[in-house]
């Protein structure tokens, strides 16, 4: 029962008649094999479609193969039959392969199943509400432990793993500098560029320093330190974190009573709550001088203006609500990272959707806490 | 007649510049069971491997169904390995994939079959391993054992003339492991597929191989082929009588451990 080279046969055929009696006879001929049923078997459903009789004969005396793929169309016919209420008699069918038809017979007793259809967009919408709500309340409460976490750490510094710390703290922040020193000083050199011309036509140009300066202590520092960090670090967190967890190393660390959260989760939150505000101190400073670039270049001022300028507009104030920010900042992006990767459940794909997961998730609520910051320091006059 | 659908003649094969396996040459009739054994270590998946042409070779030739396996290129290769299907140790099944367009995959690459038509193929093997109410199921949702069957399925998607599986019933139980053989069996039997196995479970190769290799680490080759029963009743080869009687390396040197070990 070997089956020769691909090209060296025919693709099966079939012809539709009569039975005699009223019925629908289909002779089948050929090899039926995996390779070669296309056509036959989209020929043979249309024919059962269009034809929709009561009685169906299969005559298989000129099939000279048959796999277990053929043996499957031959019970797709037969099942089509079924649900058109009519009944499908396979005659003439060669001994040699009957134990191929009793292969899938012979196999466990299964409901048959429908090939799974798209859901509607109702559906969609309904499921994706919920996946959204129960995602939001695990979110909180997984927010809430590692805040019970941190807490415990700064009561118990003894229980931190700190050389983990140490490490986390080298990748997500030292490493990160070059990155943030490039990018936050292009974005004050186009943010200067951009504005020069305008407050150029005013006569203001002496205020492009004050407008730098304070919107990025206050606003671009924290905010494009945090969206780096989202992107290189929380992504890393995840990624890492869930490779743990499908390798049963997370299992592992629960069965020998190891908090996962005390040994992966806190060591990682706590560098990056130290690291993010360092970073944004820099990105402060590189976004300043990149400013500057432009003032120099494009207005012509001198650096002793500029700095004056930044010291006549700037206040601690605008400063230190930075830092807060990138605190907070810090602590989401660690968290959402770690939390993520800690969800992941399956195979490599999900590892995928749990780093997607959290650069998204990060970036929203960073998103919602720089808008809540600014409502709640407008109301402190901060 | 000789009827070998998969020849081995001389092949070398190794990773970087390391040689594990040196002139393995062996030859696998059509329809058999054939089995490739010996500890672990040895080099049993790297000759599957490089069979596969997924290792390096540093010479020899492997010829399947009359056609070299190891000098074919592109579309050449491509159709030649479409008519081999192969499962890996850990079942090696697409992740994001349910079970059923696990087993479509060849389907889709290698066939015009309209979705429905691969689907209803993908169910009947997947009933054909005892998964038939399993076909929505992602891999990570069923158990090791039918990962591994699941596998079988879609090896056998295009129903090829050769299956060669790595290690199929490592970590079973004794009853799934027992399945799996009755399956196999089967499968040989009523389709005429030919298989080889890489395996290291006794009662399968007594059970249901037709004829073994076995292969050694320190030889980096071949020790002896033939009826894994008659190797297992006569053969005088110490290496051979070592694995058919589990028996470690260093045995002789605890005699205490060999008294509480041996039934």
């Amino acid at each position: 029962m070997t089956s020769p080279a691909i090209a060296d046969v025919a693709d099966p055929t079939i012809r539709e008649g009569s039975d005699g009696a009223g019925g629908l006879l289909l002779e089948i001929a050929g090899r039926l094999e995996s390779r070669r049923l296309h056509g036959i078997w989209t020929r043979a459903t249309k024919v059962l479609t269009d034809a929709r009789k009561d009685r169906v004969t299969v005559d298989a005396a000129g099939v000279t193969y048959c796999d277990s793929s053929g043996a499957a169309m031959l019970r797709d016919l037969e099942n089509q039959q079924r649900e058109q209420d009519g009944s499908l008699e396979l005659r003439n069918f060669p001994d040699e392969f009957s134990a191929v038809l009793d292969l899938l017979t012979d196999s466990e007793e299964v409901q048959k199943e429908e090939c799974p259809i798209a859901a509607c967009w109702p559906e969609m919408v309904g499921r994706a509400a919920v996946t959204v709500a129960r995602d939001a309340g695990m979110l909180v409460g997984a927010i809430g432990e590692i805040f019970a976490g941190v807490a415990h750490a700064i009561t118990h510094p003894a229980s931190v793993r700190w050389d983990s710390m140490f490490r986390a703290a080298q990748r997500a922040g030292v490493n990160s500098l070059p990155v943030v020193l490039l990018v936050s000083g292009l974005l004050g050199m186009i943010l200067a560029f951009q504005s020069a011309p305008i407050l150029h036509t005013y006569g203001a140009d002496i205020v492009l320093a004050n407008m730098i300066g304070l919107s990025f202590l206050r606003e671009l520092g924290p905010l494009m330190t945090a969206v780096i960090l989202t992107a290189r670090s929380g992504s890393a967190f995840a990624a890492e974190l869930g490779t743990m967890k499908i390798n049963e190393e997370v299992d592992a660390l629960h069965t020998m009573g190891v908090d996962p959260v005390r040994f992966l989760v806190i060591p990682r939150v706590l560098a990056a709550i130290i690291m993010t505000p360092l970073l944004t101190v820099f990105a402060n400073l590189a976004g300043i001088v990149g400013g500057f670039i432009v003032w120099s270049g494009s207005l012509d001022l001198s650096l002793p203006a500029y700095l004056n300028q930044l010291e006549v507009a700037l206040r601690p104030g605008d400063f230190y609500t930075g830092l807060v920010k990138s605190v907070v900042f810090g602590t989401l992006i660690a968290g959402i990272g770690c939390i993520r990767g800690m969800q992941t459940r399956g195979s490599a794909s999900a590892v995928g959707q749990s780093t997607t997961s959290a650069v998204v998730s990060g970036i929203v609520l960073i998103a919602l806490a720089d808008a809540l910051f600014t409502i709640v320091f407008h109301y402190l006059e901060l | 007649m000789s009827d070998a659908i998969l020849q081995v003649r001389d092949l070398s094969a190794g990773y970087d510049e390391r040689l594990i396996l040196e002139h393995v040459s062996f030859e696998v009739q059509r329809g058999e069971v054939f089995a490739v054994l010996g500890g672990s270590g040895c080099g049993k998946s790297t000759l599957l491997k490089a069979i596969l042409g997924l290792v390096r070779t540093f010479g020899g030739e492997v010829t399947f169904d009359g056609q070299d396996l190891l000098s074919a290129h592109g579309r050449e290769r491509q159709a030649l390995l479409s008519r081999l299907g192969v499962t890996y140790q850990d079942g090696a099944l697409f992740g994001s994939m349910t079970l059923a367009e696990n087993v479509a995959v060849p389907l889709e690459e290698h066939t015009d079959l309209s979705s429905r038509e691969r689907f209803s193929i993908a169910q009947a093997k997947l009933e054909l391993v005892g998964l038939g109410g399993f076909t929505t199921f992602l891999p990570s949702e069923i158990s090791g054992g039918m990962r591994k069957r699941a596998a079988i399925a879609r090896a056998m998607a295009l129903d090829p003339p050769m299956l060669m599986l790595d290690e199929p019933s490592a970590g079973l139980d004794p009853v799934t492991s027992a399945g799996l053989d009755r399956l196999i069996a089967r499968l040989a039997t009523i389709l005429g597929t030919t298989f080889v196995i890489v395996t290291h479970e006794l009662p399968s190769i007594l059970s249901i191989m037709d004829r073994c290799i076995l292969l050694d680490r320190t030889a980096r080759g071949v020790v002896e082929i033939g009826d894994p029963k008659v190797m297992h009743a006569e053969s005088t080869n110490r290496i051979v009588r070592d694995f058919f009687d589990r028996r470690a390396e260093d045995d002789d040197l605890d005699p205490v451990r060999t008294e509480r070990t041996t039934p």
